[in-house]
């Protein structure tokens, strides 16, 4: 038994104008995987290529226990997967929409998916079309457990959700996690839900990773310096992750904070958020 | 596949619904005008047609996107539409059929076209059907008329081209039963062709 969920190594997928680098990451089971990135960074490709919705042009996917670069039915018996809006045929009803996944999944079970729904106010007999964003992710949230997923894929699951439904969502993660079997990997590009629920981070920017780390790591070890033209100047290059240039001054994206903060005593060291570290990765330069 | 097949029931049980009302007032008119026999092709037809819109629909609401993730494979994903599109073409015939006769037995008339029309039903769903289907997998939604134009026009090349080949070994006027049982033939083998290619080359559902 592997103790990853999912291990990414080098997928590859080239598009007209749009190329998904070498993206290598894995989900370690029990663990929630963050994917961020800014729209178009390749998040969804990621995630297309490694359901093989589309076709990879090279790299290697490993979910839960399969063979190298093979997903079969009883792989996909064990994935939930919640892309962005709706995942249904509208005119299905969710008691419809039961009879049909009863048909597909050997593990399917009827009783927890009828309790989720109660448990999220959703009419088992009124018409998906009929309803709001919020309850089509809920759904789509009650499908992926109900069939002993251990492995959950949400693309986008919390996009255009007011914060309460995405806190509610969020909450059936974390509970979700609580066995140490089930992992989670969730793309969005909205980082303070992943600041919540996350344990680690891969971040995507233009087709390339740029890294993997412990959301732990990216808050306690990742800074912002701030300080004026002169100072910036007396700065080692090789302690400048990237930086923007403000009218007040330089803000800088460092590693290693704390050791920073010794060696430039004098300059202004804030904490970070994780949008902060993408923002200064989309919008800084090197 | 059974799953898939229930979905596509559910699905398309309202638009059949639809599409066999409004095509049993237009072809119950017809038939007093040309044949009764033409209720066959004006029922089986649209009926069948249901099918292949629903792989247009399904790629709207991302069904299609999402079904790859469910432990069905993608041969079993299109093979489930083909299957649904033979249903229907059968359904058609027989409810087609079915007016026809009774539409005859109320005007206590005969009509001597009725296996003129199943054949063409056939030839004429299951030729579109090739070709609409694989069409409708690959191109993206707003497209899709364009797999429509092409498998009517291709039909008819088609059909065309065989009564014409066959009209150089026998005279077809006169084996009128015999060309449609041929062009049938041809059919049914162009549509398993159409599947199994289908199965096997189309790998990109997004």
């Amino acid at each position: 038994m592997s103790d990853y969920a999912l291990k990414v190594e080098n997928l590859t997928k080239k598009y007209d104008g749009f190329l998904l680098d070498k993206v290598s990451f894995y989900v370690p089971k029990g663990n929630i995987v963050g994917l961020i990135g800014e729209n178009g960074a390749g998040k969804s490709t990621t995630i297309n290529t490694m359901l093989e919705i589309v076709q990879k042009d090279s790299g290697d996917i490993y979910i839960l226990d399969s063979k190298k670069n093979k997903i079969d039915n009883d792989i996909r018996e064990r994935i939930g997967v919640v892309f962005d809006g709706n995942n249904f045929p509208e005119d299905l009803t969710p008691n419809k929409l039961n009879n049909v996944l009863k048909a597909i999944y050997k593990n399917w079970e009827e009783k927890k998916f009828f309790e989720l729904l109660e448990k999220f106010s959703l009419s088992k007999d009124k018409k998906i079309k009929k309803f709001s964003r919020g309850m089509k992710m809920k759904l789509s949230i009650s499908v992926a457990l109900s069939h002993k997923a251990e492995l959950l894929i949400l693309d986008e699951a919390t996009s255009g959700l007011d914060p309460v439904v995405r806190d509610d969502i969020l909450d059936i993660l974390l509970d979700f996690v609580q066995d140490e079997t089930h992992s989670i990997l969730i793309s969005s590009h909205i980082t303070s839900d992943l600041e919540k629920v996350a344990d680690y981070i891969v971040f995507i920017h233009e087709g390339k990773m740029i890294f993997e780390e412990t959301k732990d790591n990216l808050i306690y070890d990742y800074g912002i310096m701030k300080c004026k033209q002169k100072e910036f100047d007396s700065i080692d290059k090789e302690d400048i992750i990237r930086f923007r240039k403000m009218d007040y001054g330089y803000e800088i994206l460092v590693k290693n904070k704390k050791e920073l903060e010794r060696k430039y005593p004098n300059f202004i060291m804030d904490n970070i958020k994780i949008e902060d570290i993408m923002l200064m990765y989309v919008k800084g330069e090197k | 596949m059974k799953g898939l097949l229930l979905k596509d029931f559910y699905t398309t049980k309202a638009n059949i619904l639809v599409a066999l009302l409004s095509c049993l007032v237009m072809a119950i008119g017809l038939s007093f005008v040309i044949s009764p026999s033409v209720v066959i092709i004006l029922v089986a037809i649209p009926l069948s047609m249901t099918v292949s819109g629903t792989i247009i629909s399904d790629k709207k609401n991302k069904w299609t996107q999402y079904s790859v993730t469910l432990p069905v494979s993608k041969k079993q994903i299109i093979s489930s539409k083909y299957i649904a599109y033979l249903f229907w073409v059968i359904v058609g015939l027989i409810v087609g059929t079915l007016i026809c006769l009774a539409v005859l037995k109320i005007t206590n008339t005969t009509d001597n076209y009725m296996n003129i029309f199943i054949g063409f039903s056939i030839i004429i769903s299951l030729l579109s059907g090739s070709i609409i289907m694989p069409c409708n997998f690959v191109l993206p939604e707003e497209q899709s008329i364009i797999g429509t134009i092409l498998a009517y026009s291709l039909t008819s090349g088609i059909l065309a081209l065989s009564i014409f080949g066959l009209n150089q070994i026998f005279n077809v006027r006169e084996n009128m039963n015999m060309t449609l049982v041929i062009c049938c033939i041809i059919s049914a083998v162009i549509y398993i062709i159409s599947w199994i290619v289908s199965s096997q080359k189309i790998k990109n559902f997004n």
